[in-house]
């Protein structure tokens, strides 16, 4: 790779990665506020109708983009753990570090997760799923938002090209 | 006086048969998840990772003097995916009435309860 620069290549997987998670966060938070509260009567404002979206119509795409942002983030992590991680400890950012190890953990459990999500969602006129569907979704999306934020302050702290 | 097996109308709506993609699913997702947390606290990797070497070696390893750092998360991901596919294999051999008795709730309940223990194995970096 002659053409790019090594520090380039990995800042633009970088920005893949967090592109992949934005989608993920917008379609697993739309669907988690629709089977949380669910709109009843003919939408109205944009409140209402971000509530009254069709949510199983998102589980594939959920499932394929957390499984892609988890690939992506686990060829990333390769050269987070030589070329940021032993900086940000050298510089005493302990706490993180050690948020970031929790977001490898969360993500993890959701990945594991991601195949009776899909099998509930792909159920979704089966009453005695409807608990368990609505609350893994829930789960599910705010493992998502703190994985985000976590990645995104750490980006802050040293990213790729510091 | 016979004994009777009938369930009740409120019991039968509170469960639904799985098929057997539902039970290896449910149970894929629980041993993964288990696994996870029984994987960092006893510190099983399937493999151990140097990424300044590029060198894979099988289970737990330390790091090497002048080899950087060594990752085990990788490692526990393939394990808790091996092992979670074999138990969920395993289940879709369950009668409906046993796999029935395994609460869809702990699709949600696991990952909450796994937040504390996780946060404990990290309790020497939250606290230096």
């Amino acid at each position: 790779m002659e053409f790019i620069t090594i520090n380039t290549f990995w800042t633009i997987l970088l920005i893949i990665h967090g592109l992949l998670a934005i989608a993920l966060l917008g379609a697993l938070t739309h669907q988690a506020v629709a089977v949380a509260l669910p709109v009843r009567a003919p939408a109205a404002g944009f409140i209402t109708r971000y509530r009254a979206v069709p949510s199983a119509g998102y589980a594939t795409a959920v499932c394929v983009l957390w499984v892609l942002t988890f690939i992506m983030g686990a060829w990333i992590y390769t050269k987070y753990r030589y070329y940021i991680r032993i900086p940000l400890e050298e510089l005493g950012y302990w706490k993180t570090v050690a948020f970031f190890d929790l977001k490898e953990h969360m993500v993890s459990f959701g990945l594991g997760m991601l195949p009776i999500y899909w099998y509930l969602w792909k159920n979704p006129r089966v009453a005695p799923f409807d608990s368990a569907r609505k609350w893994l979704t829930v789960v599910l999306c705010v493992i998502c938002w703190f994985v985000f934020l976590t990645g995104h302050v750490l980006n802050n702290a040293r990213g790729f090209g510091t | 006086m016979t004994a009777t097996t009938t369930t009740t109308p409120a019991a039968a709506e509170t469960k639904a048969p799985l098929s057997a993609f539902g039970k290896f699913a449910l149970v894929f997702g629980i041993t993964f998840v288990v696994m996870y947390v029984l994987c960092v606290f006893k510190g099983w990797p399937l493999f151990s990772y140097h990424p300044a070497t590029n060198r894979f070696a099988w289970g737990y390893e330390l790091a090497r003097r002048g080899e950087g750092p060594v990752m085990y998360w990788y490692g526990w991901i393939v394990l808790c995916a091996i092992v979670g596919s074999i138990t969920g294999t395993l289940a879709t051999f369950l009668p409906d009435r046993i796999a029935q008795r395994i609460p869809l709730a702990l699709t949600w309940i696991l990952p909450i309860v796994a937040l504390p223990l996780m946060l404990y194995t990290l309790m020497g970096l939250l606290t230096r």
